[in-house]
């Protein structure tokens, strides 16, 4: 399964949609409807996105469930036809009897999903929310608008997913919260890639923003920092900088985990 | 009371804030440079280091950009972080930027050798900030 081309994605259309979503409320249930002629939507049960649909990717769920786990073909469909005869639901009949494993099937899911929202968001699509009462999909296979914003990014850019996880493993403490963006030079925007802690599509968003804005500070001085820290009144800080083509934020609540990631950094320079 | 503050302005030439600035950031570790700033009028109060005031240009405009104007972090799921001091490190350098805590208006932007520990940095800087704010002069100027 090679890298999704990040071509043509609209994803500025891709984060209001996700964004729309996180909007919803808790209770929320129902589906985000793309195109006038219904080329696709985002499931959505609670508040947390089920899965994504796109007309011409209606098989690719059943390739990804075959890629992710061991079951065989003959195997998955008698359980599709079972779930269509009887109205169940496919990925969670398979978990129940223990064809395929909860990690195998949220791992298809989000793929599915994360391939079905580019497709979606390659041209200007409008979107439409109907509200509906949910299917009854268990929490445990939804997720947050993040989680599959993140999932798209990774999708299109998995080498600087992997160059991002190695480099906030490397400078992060534990219960600090980091986020590492990629530039997409075609749209000249930050695209948040890996995320450690939990945050929202909104709160990326803003900080990508303002991250963005450090570097013209630095123009002034005519010097490519190494890091760049900010720090507020009350010792709330972040730090930023940029390697290979990757934006890394890190918020340190504390003067220790503030040291700890500044010192990994003044003893790399 | 206008004529008070144009005499007390008279009486604190520019050369004293120099004077002013530098004597606070002697014990900033490895100091190179300084410019005090006044941010709502975009301008060089005083400073000290090797050139004039063409020379710590740089540093007046990256205050500018830094607390100029309001450059807060908005965390929509949280409260929004206001910044009031920054550092740049780079390969030679550690430019620190601080606003004033008593007189916000002002910010002291410092160039220091990047072999100086930047927490000795950060917190000797606050200091001297905390000097500049406190003289007495700086009230007689308006500031």
């Amino acid at each position: 399964m090679g890298a999704m081309t990040a071509k043509n994605v609209d994803w500025s259309a891709l984060a209001d949609a996700l964004l729309r979503i996180e909007r919803l409320g808790g209770d929320d249930s129902g589906l985000l409807e793309f195109g006038a002629e219904q080329r696709g939507g985002i499931f959505v049960e609670k508040g947390r996105v089920c899965w994504v649909a796109a007309s011409g990717l209606g098989h690719r769920l059943r390739n990804l469930i075959l890629v992710y786990s061991e079951i065989d073909e003959a195997e998955l469909d008698r359980v599709c036809e079972q779930c269509r005869a009887r109205g169940g639901m496919v990925g969670q009949t398979l978990v129940e009897e223990g064809l395929i494993t909860s990690e195998e099937l949220e791992s298809a899911l989000r793929h599915h999903s994360a391939e079905s929202l580019l497709e979606l968001c390659r041209s200007p699509l409008p979107t439409r929310f109907r509200a509906h009462t949910g299917r009854g999909y268990a929490p445990r296979f939804t997720f947050r608008p993040l989680d599959l914003l993140l999932d798209t990014v990774g999708a299109c850019f998995p080498e600087r997913q992997l160059e991002a996880r190695r480099e906030l493993e490397a400078f992060v403490e534990p219960g600090t919260q980091a986020v590492a963006f990629v530039f997409q030079a075609q749209s000249d925007c930050l695209l948040p890639v890996v995320e450690v802690g939990h945050h929202t599509v909104e709160d990326l968003r803003a900080l990508a923003r303002w991250a963005s804005s450090m570097p013209n500070a630095s123009l002034e001085l005519a010097a490519a920092p190494s890091f760049t820290l900010a720090v507020t009144s009350k010792g709330d800080s972040v730090l930023v900088w940029w390697n290979a083509g990757l934006l890394y934020a890190v918020l340190c609540q504390d003067r220790t985990s503030l040291a700890a990631v500044t010192s990994r950094h003044m003893s790399r320079a | 009371m206008a004529d008070e503050r144009s005499l007390s302005a008279e009486r604190l030439s520019v050369s004293s804030i120099d004077d002013v600035t530098a004597e606070a950031c002697e014990r900033v570790p490895s100091v190179q440079n300084g410019a005090l700033v006044h941010l709502a009028e975009g301008m060089l109060l005083g400073g000290f280091g090797p050139g004039g005031a063409i020379d710590r240009e740089p540093l007046v405009r990256a205050a500018l950009r830094c607390l100029g104007a309001s450059n807060a972090l908005p965390r929509p799921s949280r409260k929004a972080l206001e910044f009031v001091e920054y550092a740049f490190v780079s390969e030679r350098q550690i430019v620190v930027i601080l606003r004033g805590t008593l007189r916000p208006t002002i910010a002291l932007a410092l160039a220091c050798a990047r072999e100086s520990n930047l927490a000795f940095v950060l917190s000797a800087t606050r200091q001297a900030l905390g000097c500049i704010e406190a003289n007495p002069e700086l009230v007689q100027w308006g500031l």
